[in-house]
């Protein structure tokens, strides 16, 4: 049945590409290029924005898609891809490169499909996470290029084992049913982590990107957390389900069955049903960005393996191109199902940071600064509730369908008996007082948050 | 495991390796690349270490490109300004870059003029791009001594004229891109001596008319893109010289006739694109010498129908796009021989009737679109040979929900996934209109006499049944059988519900000399009548009353 909705999807995304399109690898000033070109051949659609450096100094830059760039509006879900963060795995780099081309050629022909998903979703590219290791691999071209050669940043760091872990701490709050999100991150954090690390974290924090997918290469799966095993002594990988588990792999199977091969299994010398695996069944991976962005941030994120060949050659890209096409915009019109909705005070000003909490999974999400919030969910029956500090809390049931996202709105009123004490202020800007306050013992507290009141 | 010792190192060598020599507030790779990005930065650095040959400036706040800029870097190979907002170039910029190969000058909003005599410095210079600017005007000598010049991007500007002379010097030129501008009208000579050039972009202009040997000496020409200008008529000839061309991009014109052999010189054309013009009709021989058209794509056009046998000749086409037409008919062999086609788009017309042999023997056909039009009923078979289709979209139809319909609903099931036509509704009979066709049995769909049937009396005057699952005596009285028929382009179809046999299709082809459309016919023999239930020997008078 799948496959054949793939066979659809395939048909009837019947796109016009008449511009020549040139697939070539780019190296950083080609994908400066590039991404300008591009903003400056759909500029009311696009900007471009540097997240940060690199250790060498290359700028992160990402490529914004909107019909208000630059502009968060509310119940509109913020989406990212990440590409190269593994300098030597460079198809995601070159796909992302493709892709900004397609979306902007393809609203400029008035592309119906490609139209309304620039309307209603945000998107964010980031072709390279890690250009300095882009460079040293590139420098060993596509025949010569080893296996790690470029994999990791200048500084010999792996990337996708740069980030905090957090799973450490939720695997032992699962137990004593503590906090099931937005993990508080240990104070020196970030004197540990990278340069590109530390751009991709506060990125990740600055926008309530609701979904992602980080592009990599060496094999041909989507990959769904947790990355790390839940099994502390576990030498062989065992499967790690995170509270979202049939989501994410309902995500991961969108994309390997909207891609041209992925999900037929066999691939690379490997076999994967339908295309997807858990990330710890595969192998455990500590400090992943995957775990990090579920739980630090609202983010569902999966890890698209995406070649055999990690650095494969020039004239592959096209082939490659058109066999991830469709999966590419099929995964970022997954952002739109579940719930979403506005938290609102009794003056109608949304409130931010308040808690969204789904009846049976563990995993609570958060509203952004405008109130508005996103729940990524299957078609069903939840009861869903909404809870914020001094605030009485909020439940309703609904019944989420299969295509667009259902709009459910909660309205909190001032709860005067409940005052104080609300244990469950979410953390969700990493530089706000109320992060540091979260791994302050509550004794040494100096003055209780009462003059941030929200909305005024 | 962290190596918190590499992450000391981070803070002592906060440059990089190349930190010392790079200008200040750039960055500098490989040895021999800049890029600068300081927003701060109001000039270009005095002095670049003679071992940088490529600069690259993002985003910085340089307004104005000073006389000598590049005095004392003329070592430099590449220069890319991207999106600084340079308001004007200097006379003189570019004084001593003798071995510059690439110059690019992009994203500035507020640079309308370029001096000539500019790029007068820049003599081995390979590759330029002054894209989306305000560049108004383009003087006649601009380019007269950059004779070296392969590519030449300037799209995105504002050039309302050029000069004919202008490219006179860029003889090894193979890409001109001067899309995205504001060109009413070009010099027949303007490209005459670009023998070299294969990719020529005049997309989204304002030009109106082309004269008739503006392309003449672009023998070499691949891909010609003319679309998003206001072209209303094509001259005869304007390609006859372009025997190498592979995409033409007419699309999004005003183009309300084509004369017959204009693509007649066009033996290598792979991808025609005219969508979005006036077309009403075309003419019969367009394509006769086009044989490697591979994608023909005419959407939003006003045609009407085609002429027969209009695309005979095209051996390799995979995709012809006929949607958001007017067409109500399409000649029974139109399609015929495309043995290559695999996507047919028909959506968004007027088609009210399909013939029978219109597909036939397209064993290639994947997919048919149909959707949107005014089709009330297919025709049993009609996609008998098309083995490899599955994909055919036919809601918003007004389909007529009887008996005619059950071929269709039986191959539908059959052969394709339900959910494409999950849409697909009954226009009638009343009551059944609405209703997803897909969800009715095959038993709903019925036949009987129309209403109105007042006025046509017919009778079958001798039916026989024979069959050898169903031992039902012979039918010789017949006046309890309901009959429709209908009569398409000379073809009457008569459909008998039969007590019987659910439903037994009569079709036969009149014969009247007389042109009567179908209403009168007589048989002096039996038809012998092949059903999906039955062997039927059937005499037939129908007669007006």
């Amino acid at each position: 049945m799948a496959e054949r909705m793939r066979f659809l999807v395939n048909f009837f995304f019947l796109f016009e590409v008449t511009a020549s399109v040139n697939f070539y690898h780019h190296n950083y000033e080609d994908l400066v290029r590039a991404l300008y070109n591009v903003q400056n051949e759909c500029p009311y659609i696009t900007r471009i924005y540097s997240i940060g450096q690199s250790t060498q100094g290359r700028h992160l830059y990402v490529l914004e898609f909107s019909d208000n760039p630059g502009i968060h509006e509310p119940l509109e879900p913020e989406f990212k891809y990440v590409g190269n963060m593994h300098g030597n795995e460079v198809l995601g780099r070159e796909l992302l490169i493709q892709l900004s081309e397609f979306l902007c050629e393809a609203y400029r022909l008035g592309n119906d499909r490609i139209t309304s998903l620039i309307h209603s979703t945000r998107i964010h590219i980031l072709p390279s996470m890690n250009p300095d290791g882009y460079e040293v691999a590139a420098e060993q071209g596509p025949d010569a290029n080893g296996f790690l050669t470029g994999r990791n940043n200048i500084n010999e760091i792996d990337l996708n084992r740069n980030f905090p872990d957090l799973n450490t701490q939720i695997y032992y709050y699962e137990k004593i049913n503590g906090p099931n999100h937005h993990m508080p991150l240990p104070d020196n954090w970030k004197s540990q982590v990278e340069a590109e690390t530390l751009a991709t974290i506060r990125w990740m924090t600055s926008y309530n990107f609701v979904l992602s997918a980080n592009l990599h290469g060496g094999a041909v799966v989507a990959n769904y957390p947790y990355d790390k095993s839940r099994v502390r002594s576990a030498r062989y990988a065992s499967y790690s389900a995170t509270p979202d588990d049939t989501l994410f792999r309902k995500l991961a199977r969108t994309y390997s069955y909207a891609h041209g091969w992925m999900h037929q299994g066999w691939n690379c010398g490997d076999y994967f049903e339908d295309g997807i695996t858990n990330g710890a069944h595969w192998y455990s991976l500590s400090k992943g960005m995957q775990d990090f962005n579920y739980l630090y941030t609202n983010c569902f994120e999966i890890t698209l393996e995406l070649s055999c060949n990690k650095f494969p050659r020039q004239g592959d890209l096209e082939r490659e191109w058109y066999g991830n096409r469709d999966a590419l915009i099929s995964y970022i019109e997954e952002v739109h199902q579940g719930i979403k909705g506005m938290v609102l005070d009794e003056n109608n000003n949304g409130i931010p940071n308040a808690v969204i909490s789904v009846s049976g999974i563990n995993h609570d999400v958060t509203s952004g600064e405008m109130g508005d919030y996103f729940r990524l969910l299957l078609p069903g029956t939840y009861t869903v509730s909404a809870s914020a500090p001094e605030r009485k809390s909020q439940s309703v049931k609904v019944t989420v369908g299969p295509a667009e996202p259902l709009q459910v709105n909660f309205q909190l009123q001032t709860d005067k008996a409940l005052n104080v004490q609300e244990e469950k202020t979410p953390v969700k800007n990493l530089n706000s007082k109320a992060h540091l306050k979260k791994i302050i013992p509550r004794a040494l507290r100096k003055n209780p948050r009462d003059k941030s009141r929200i909305g005024n | 495991m962290f190596p918190t010792t590499l992450v000391l190192l981070l803070f002592i060598l906060p440059q990089g390796p190349f930190a010392e020599a790079c200008p200040t507030s750039c960055n500098c790779f490989r040895i021999y690349k800049v890029f600068c990005s300081d927003e701060k930065m109001v000039d270009v650095p005095k002095e670049i270490k003679p071992k940088f040959t490529e600069i690259v400036f993002v985003e910085t706040s340089i307004r104005t490109l000073k006389t000598g800029s590049f005095r004392n870097n003329t070592g430099l190979t590449k220069i890319i300004f991207l999106n600084n907002n340079i308001v004007s170039l200097e006379p003189g910029t570019f004084i001593g870059l003798s071995d510059l190969t690439e110059l690019e000058i992009t994203g500035n909003p507020l640079l309308s003029t370029l001096n000539a005599g500019i790029f007068d410095d820049l003599t081995h210079l390979n590759k330029l791009i002054i894209a989306h600017n305000a560049i108004q005007n383009l003087s006649k000598e601009l380019f007269n001594n950059t004779e070296d010049l392969e590519v030449l991007k300037l799209q995105g500007n504002k050039i309302d004229n050029i000069s004919n002379g202008t490219f006179d010097q860029l003889k090894h030129l193979n890409t001109l891109s001067l899309g995205l501008n504001q060109i009413t009208m070009l010099p027949e000579g303007l490209f005459s001596n670009l023998n070299n050039l294969k990719i020529l972009y005049l997309n989204e202009n304002r030009i109106s008319s082309l004269p008739p040997g503006v392309f003449n000496n672009l023998t070499e020409l691949t891909d010609l893109a003319l679309e998003g200008n206001l072209i209303e008529h094509l001259p005869p000839g304007i390609f006859s010289h372009l025997t190498h061309l592979q995409k033409l991009r007419l699309q999004d014109n005003s183009i309300m006739d084509l004369p017959t052999s204009v693509f007649s010189s066009l033996l290598n054309l792979a991808f025609l694109n005219l969508d979005n013009n006036k077309l009403d009709t075309l003419p019969n021989d367009l394509f006769h010498s086009t044989p490697n058209l591979f994608k023909l794509s005419l959407k939003w056009n006003r045609l009407k129908t085609l002429p027969e046998g209009i695309f005979s000749g095209l051996f390799k086409v995979k995709t012809i796009v006929l949607s958001h037409n007017q067409i109500t008919s399409l000649p029974k062999r139109t399609f015929m021989e495309l043995m290559t086609l695999t996507k047919l788009h028909l959506e968004n017309n007027s088609l009210a009737r399909m013939d029978r042999e219109l597909f036939e023997n397209l064993t290639n056909l994947e997919f048919i679109n149909l959707s949107d039009n005014q089709l009330q009923m297919l025709p049993e078979g009609i996609f008998d040979s098309n083995y490899k289709l599955v994909l055919v979209p036919l809601y918003n139809n007004p389909w007529n929900c009887d008996c005619q319909l059950t071929y269709i609903m039986q191959w539908l099931h059959e052969i394709t996934d339900l959910t494409q036509n999950s849409q697909m509704r009954c226009e009638s009979p009343t009551h059944l209109k609405g209703k997803p066709i897909l969800l009715l049995g095959t038993e709903k769909l019925e036949c009987s006499l129309p209403e109105n049937a007042a006025d046509i009396s017919f009778s079958l005057r001798r039916v026989q049944v024979t069959n050898r699952f169903l031992n039902s005596p012979n039918l010789s009285n017949t006046s309890s059988i309901s009959c429709t028929y209908s009569s398409l382009d000379g073809a009457t179809f008569l459909s008998c519900n039969i007590p019987t046999c659910r439903s037994v299709k009569v079709r036969f082809l009149a014969q009247d000399e007389s042109e009567t459309q179908g209403l009168k016919y007589s048989s002096a023999n039996d038809l012998i009548l092949n059903s999906d239930c039955a062997v039927t020997s059937v005499n037939i008078t129908i007669n007006l009353t």
